[in-house]
């Protein structure tokens, strides 16, 4: 799906983001982040234990969203997925589980 | 550096963390291979449709979906102050520049119903408050700004909302 004020596709903007936002915005993202995590945190056992093994899919997990958080719960094989959206071009060397 | 790049560099040797791009409404992993799915801000996903089926196809029956996105209430006071349309958020750019895009944000009952709608259960969706979290300034302004509206504190003004749904 092409922009169409922009004339860009989901594929060129994503080649175009900014890893980092700037210092204000990167604050905001944290704080909502520090949110979502604390919720996860407190209803995740209600759900499922032995989080270290579970297999884990994070989508839109930008240079690093909640890759951390699973860290902390033991868990070192997380799939991040940067999604873009309809009409992008997905890499041919992509990482299947 | 893009972002497939930045975030590899910035987890080097930090464990096995695979980064993949792709579409979030064409997932490429094969079916029923996860036993959870999170997906922070879903909101700037266009179809969700596509992708809450995609979750559900590489989710594991029993597998736990967790999905988050800025909270619609808050959103319809906020992003107006902001310049933004209700449903629009914006990217920032490598040039400085904002990219702005649609952002489809659910109230808890139309996410509950989308959820039952592809095959997930056991729902459980929670509109979070800001509490004693410390805020950014420029945050804590449109909080209150957004408190004001709907007639309470600060602390209590939804700012996200999580979903946690099971595969079934």
């Amino acid at each position: 799906m092409t922009n169409p004020d922009t004339g860009l596709t989901p594929a060129q903007v994503y080649d175009q983001l900014a890893p980092e936002y700037d210092e204000t915005d990167h604050q905001a993202m944290r704080l909502l982040e520090k949110l979502e995590e604390d919720v996860i945190a407190r209803e995740l056992p209600r759900y499922c234990t032995d989080i270290p093994h579970k297999r884990i899919a994070n989508i839109g997990s930008g240079t690093g969203r909640h890759t951390g958080f699973f860290q902390r719960l033991g868990n070192e094989r997380v799939y991040n997925l940067q999604p873009l959206s309809s009409g992008a071009v997905i890499r041919p060397s992509l990482i299947s589980p | 550096m893009n972002m497939l790049t930045a975030a590899r560099e910035k987890h080097q040797g930090q464990g096995g963390h695979n980064y993949v791009r792709a579409d979030a409404e064409r997932i490429p992993f094969s079916t029923a291979v996860f036993d959870i799915v999170i997906a922070g801000l879903f909101d700037s996903i266009h179809d969700q449709a596509s992708f809450f089926h995609e979750a559900r196809r590489i989710l594991a029956p029993g597998g736990l979906l967790i999905v988050s996105q800025p909270n619609i209430h808050s959103a319809q006071m906020v992003r107006p102050a902001l310049g933004l349309g209700v449903a629009e958020t914006e990217f920032h750019m490598r040039d400085g520049s904002f990219h702005r895009i649609p952002s489809v944000l659910s109230t808890p009952l139309s996410l509950d119903e989308q959820l039952a709608a592809s095959g997930f259960g056991n729902k459980h969706i929670l509109e979070v408050p800001a509490g004693e979290t410390a805020l950014t300034p420029r945050i804590s302004q449109l909080v209150q700004k957004a408190a004001q509206k709907l007639g309470v504190e600060p602390s209590a003004v939804p700012l996200i909302t999580v979903g946690f749904a099971v595969a079934s």
